[in-house]
């Protein structure tokens, strides 16, 4: 393989998208852009809402897009590919096409010389500091949060079981983790963009790279609370077929993750927890 | 005497859920912001085709209002940004 201009020694690169919304006229939109993917990148990750409304069909037009792309590439879902009630359909489309979907689970990839973790999960709203849902009140309104906080937890667990064994870990999402690659987006509806409960899971659990997508009108470059590099790739914000994030691992490789992680408090008294397999697996 | 109009808010509303479940369109980003019997839309779309959905579908529901549809088409720049992050 080719390495081309965005090459770092014993680095990954990561090329992200999100928010490509595929339908059914949407044949020939991104395949011609795809062509020299492999000179700029080690592995393509899809940040979500891969479809218009969720349809299998939507789903395989972007999959034929996809055929000749000769990287590893995984994705997460977004809402919008919840909307038809297809999702396992589009996720079956897209992992026949050799793109992995990531929900709560993670994968560990040899790439340029590095041992590369992928945490993924779609994510959910809910809102930042000072403007947050709370699991109280109605039963639609704890399930909203709590759901969000299963996903939040799952993702952490799934970062965790990263640690130690890779050179870098990203974890790939759907909804924001952070308020910060939100800005221009109208602040009323951030509690539908994404929840400080996935930035606190990153944040746990130690990351060294948060790509997310959904917020089509944010702000691309942002960080955790802890401090961990976030960017949007929400395609119609980057205005581009994808962009390409450069990763170096900490030396001597192989040995951890570059990020210092902090423990999580212990649980607040009286605060539930759904328990496995709530939301399904 | 006339009918009363209906709230800016309301009809602003009812054409951006118009817009987000009807199948030629689902979009959820577009901007849509009425004002007396103007109703402006705005934003990016993948396809002409969505644009004049979008005309179609705001003439349905919004039908005594005047629509300026200020949307225009999604265009990638060629190739991608790079970024090395430390």
């Amino acid at each position: 393989m080719t390495r081309g201009p965005g090459t770092g020694a014993a680095g990954i690169r990561v090329a992200a998208v999100g928010d490509v919304h595929f339908g059914t006229d949407s044949a020939g939109t991104l395949r011609p852009h795809l062509a020299d993917l492999a000179e700029h990148a080690d592995v393509f990750l899809l940040a979500g809402d891969l479809t218009r409304r969720g349809l299998a069909e939507e789903a395989q037009v972007l999959a034929d897009e996809l055929a000749g792309v000769e990287l590893p590439m995984f994705a997460v879902l977004g809402n919008h590919d919840y909307h038809s009630v297809q999702e396992h359909l589009v996720t079956k489309v897209m992992e026949a096409a050799g793109v992995q979907v990531l929900e709560g689970d993670s994968v560990v990839l040899d790439v340029a010389g590095c041992r590369l973790g992928i945490a993924g999960t779609k994510g959910f709203g809910g809102g930042f500091a000072g403007a947050c849902g709370s699991e109280f009140g109605e039963p639609v309104m704890k399930s909203f949060i709590a759901y969000t906080r299963h996903l939040a937890d799952r993702l952490e667990a799934a970062l965790a079981d990263l640690a130690g064994g890779t050179d870098l870990r990203v974890a790939l999402l759907h909804y924001a983790p952070t308020d910060r690659t939100l800005k221009g987006e109208r602040l009323e509806i951030y509690p539908f963009l994404g929840s400080y409960l996935l930035g606190e899971a990153v944040d746990r659990a130690g990351a060294d790279l948060v790509l997310h997508g959904h917020a089509h009108a944010g702000t691309e470059r942002g960080a955790t609370d802890g401090g961990i590099e976030v960017r949007n790739v929400a395609q119609p914000l980057i205005g581009r077929p994808y962009n390409v994030y450069c990763l170096r691992p900490p030396l001597p490789p192989s040995t951890t993750s570059a990020t210092a992680c902090w423990r999580r408090p212990p649980p607040r008294s009286g605060a539930t927890r759904p328990g496995p397999g709530r939301w399904g697996s | 005497m006339s009918e009363p109009r209906e709230p800016e808010h309301y009809a602003n509303e009812r054409l951006r859920e118009a817009l987000a479940a009807d199948a030629r369109v689902s979009d959820l980003s577009l901007l849509v912001r009425t004002v007396a019997d103007h109703v402006f839309v705005s934003g990016q779309v993948a396809t002409p085709e969505r644009v004049e959905a979008v005309s179609e579908i705001a003439a349905r529901v919004l039908p005594d209002h005047v629509l300026h549809n200020d949307l225009s088409l999604i265009t990638l720049a060629d190739g991608p940004a790079v970024e090395h992050l430390p």
